[in-house]
């Protein structure tokens, strides 16, 4: 974009309104900026306030783990295991049907980012802790847990359900930077071949409080 | 992997208005720094392709060109326009009228040039889509609220009641009919009671921030400034994603990729940046009763961002970037006490400082990316960064409010295109580290029920 070499009119035009409706004991950044009157040797170096104590920040907040899930809507509360990554470069998942896990090697939950929490839909014999994730409805509300005492509220926005050989690995996993939470089971037929559900359910979900 | 450097290296801190100039060319230049399959060249940008490419086929291809107005052929370009041009709008909003408080008639006047300036970007960005007869009428709408701002903050100085309802009442009715004319303008794709809430909330917010900022109360006024960017950087996203809607309310897939969310997000938080650091710098030189505030949300700006960085690299390297950004803040406040204090010895030092950040920044950068970023180009991008803000400080102390305004606003804009290089870099770092496929979450004890 080029720079103007001349005011546009409408802000003239403007500007001829606002200047000539100034009044009072103003001060202008220069005036105030270079004051003058006082020889250069004589004078006493001028420190702004304020700045002289300033340091830019040095820390930020990472938050605490997340150690537990609540969803109301179906009944889930449960605490969280880390699961880290499979050979393969899958997830790993929890070895506790009843317990779901949060990837550790992803953001935390309420960090920006997609922090990603898995639970299994079912076991060999019966429902498991996300046996009613596929039944969650946009509005439905996430409570997460943090090591430090505090909990995180998100929101359901949308829930999708992938065949596992079309996995959207970017969509679920890429780090946007906005702060959001994915609940990740198994859906769809079972392939008794590979001992297997043939779709994932992802529900995505963004931190409200 | 094929390695770029920048051939272009940017004049030294104060150029002359025609170096900045240049700037312009290494910018786009700079475009090509980043590494991946899209085969841009330096001296032949490439045209935005109609689709983005998934962050592991990233390129700098999709929007490289700086402007709003080049942007217009995809509707990422149209996205990050909107977001950048509405969000840009309340930094340059509350200059006029922080200005206006202060009594600043000359510092005033560059700052409505700035603020038309913004009109006109925006305006341009609708006429790319609607024709120039609609964008128009978008521009009457949009100054009558400016306008209005501006007579609130005049009848706050001037402690006049009545003239301070009469404005009220302007702004008030602004919501509605912007959100009516949007309405009409996409074929009723953006609804006017989903716009006017948030449009309403802006009113609100600018109201505020002039009362508080009359009553000395920078802290709150500062906090709103920050709030009301966030929220109408997040409209410009509703009113892009309105326009680019189809008949069925889909979004083209690059309109909301991950990687055009990645990039939306760095620059929502560099934007910031700038324009925060720059009015910390005027408050610094000014000896502004407003610097301790102001400075506060530049710090809240630093801790997302290195949150951020935290996040896409891991926590060490977030730790190392909010050392080595911490830096670079620190140095421009104390270019601004060493300019107010006309200490020629302490600006030189703080110009090394910024020289020293420069080169350790573009390092950890270029590391981190698995060298998708070379560290000279790098270099010379931050370079650019900090001279547009040593630049404006000089003109500003010097009185040159034009010049000032000048390379804020298009300091600004840079740091778009700096979102636009580093998205397009870490995004196919990060997705080669993503994990692979989906997970084995099912015993199959309840199969034919799931």
């Amino acid at each position: 974009m080029s720079r103007r070499a001349a005011m546009p009119p409408a802000a003239v035009a403007l500007a001829v309104v606002l200047v000539s409706g100034c009044g009072g004991p103003g001060h202008s950044p220069a005036a105030t900026s270079s004051p003058r009157g006082g020889p250069a040797t004589t004078a006493k170096p001028h420190e702004p306030p304020g700045v002289a104590g300033f340091h830019s920040v040095r820390t930020y907040d990472q938050l605490a783990l997340p150690v537990r899930l609540q969803i109301p809507a179906i009944d889930v509360s449960t605490s969280l295991v880390k699961l880290g990554r499979l050979p393969d470069g899958s997830l790993e998942v929890p070895k506790d049907w009843n317990t779901a896990g949060w990837y550790d090697q992803g953001p935390r939950p309420g960090q920006p980012g997609p922090a990603v929490i898995l639970g299994h839909v079912d076991s060999t014999s019966g429902p498991a802790v996300f046996y009613q994730l596929r039944t969650l409805r946009p509005g439905d509300i996430v409570r997460v847990g943090l090591a430090d005492g505090r909990t995180l509220t998100f929101r359901v926005q949308r829930l999708q359900r992938y065949p596992k050989d079309e996995f959207p690995t970017e969509a679920v996993y890429f780090p946007t930077l906005n702060r959001e939470l994915r609940l990740i089971t198994c859906g769809g037929d079972f392939d008794y071949a590979r001992h297997s559900y043939v779709d994932n359910i992802v529900v995505y979900a963004t931190l409200v409080t | 992997m094929r390695t770029t450097s920048i051939g272009t290296r940017a004049s030294g801190t104060g150029g002359t208005r025609a170096a900045r100039s240049g700037q312009m060319h290494v910018w786009i230049v700079a475009g090509a720094l980043v590494l991946g399959a899209g085969g841009c060249t330096a001296s032949h940008p490439a045209r935005p392709a109609a689709g983005e490419p998934s962050p592991s086929q990233s390129s700098m291809a999709p929007g490289m060109q700086m402007t709003p107005a080049a942007q217009k052929a995809t509707p990422v370009g149209l996205r990050i326009g909107m977001e950048e041009l509405f969000g840009q709008d309340v930094f340059v909003g509350i200059r006029v009228t922080r200005s206006r408080l202060r009594g600043d008639p000359d510092f005033t006047q560059a700052a409505v040039s700035a603020l038309s300036r913004n009109s006109d970007d925006l305006t341009k960005l609708f006429a790319q889509v609607y024709g120039g007869a609609q964008a128009e009428k978008f521009r009457g709408l949009w100054e009558t609220k400016q306008q209005s701002l501006i007579d609130y903050a005049r009848a706050v100085s001037q402690h006049d009641q009545a003239a301070k309802a009469s404005a009220r009442s302007q702004l008030d009715a602004f919501p509605r009919q912007i959100a009516q004319y949007l309405h009409h303008l996409t074929g009723g794709k953006i609804a006017a009671g989903t716009i006017g809430s948030p449009l309403r909330t802006h009113v609100n917010d600018l109201m505020d921030f002039t009362d508080a900022y009359a009553a000395r109360d920078y802290a709150t006024a500062y906090r709103i400034e920050r709030v009301d960017y966030e929220r109408q950087f997040a409209l410009g996203t509703v009113i892009a994603a309105g326009i680019e809607e189809d008949r069925d309310g889909h979004l083209p897939a690059s309109f909301d990729s991950p990687l055009t969310r990645l990039r939306s997000a760095l620059g929502d938080l560099l934007g910031e940046h700038m324009q925060l650091v720059v009015d910390a710098m005027g408050a610094a030189l000014r000896g502004g009763p407003e610097f301790k505030a102001d400075a506060a949300q530049v710090n809240a700006d630093t801790e997302q961002l290195a949150g951020a960085f935290g996040v896409l690299f891991g926590p060490q390297s977030g730790a190392k970037f909010t050392s080595v950004w911490g830096d670079h803040v620190d140095a421009l406040v104390s270019y601004s006490g060493a300019v107010a204090a006309k200490d020629q010895k302490a600006k030189d030092q703080a110009l090394a400082q910024l020289a020293a950040f420069e080169r350790h920044l573009s390092a950890f950068l270029s590391t981190s990316t698995d060298g998708r970023l070379t560290a000279p180009a790098l270099s010379d991008v931050l370079h650019m960064h900090d001279r547009d803000l040593v630049e404006q400080l000089d003109a500003y102390a010097r009185g040159d409010f034009t010049t000032a305004y000048n390379v804020a606003y298009e300091g600004y804009q840079h740091m778009f295109a700096v979102a636009e290089a580093l998205s397009g870099a870490i995004g196919p770092t990060i997705a080669a580290r993503l994990p692979k496929g989906g997970v084995q979450t099912g015993g199959g004890g309840m199969a034919g029920s799931v």
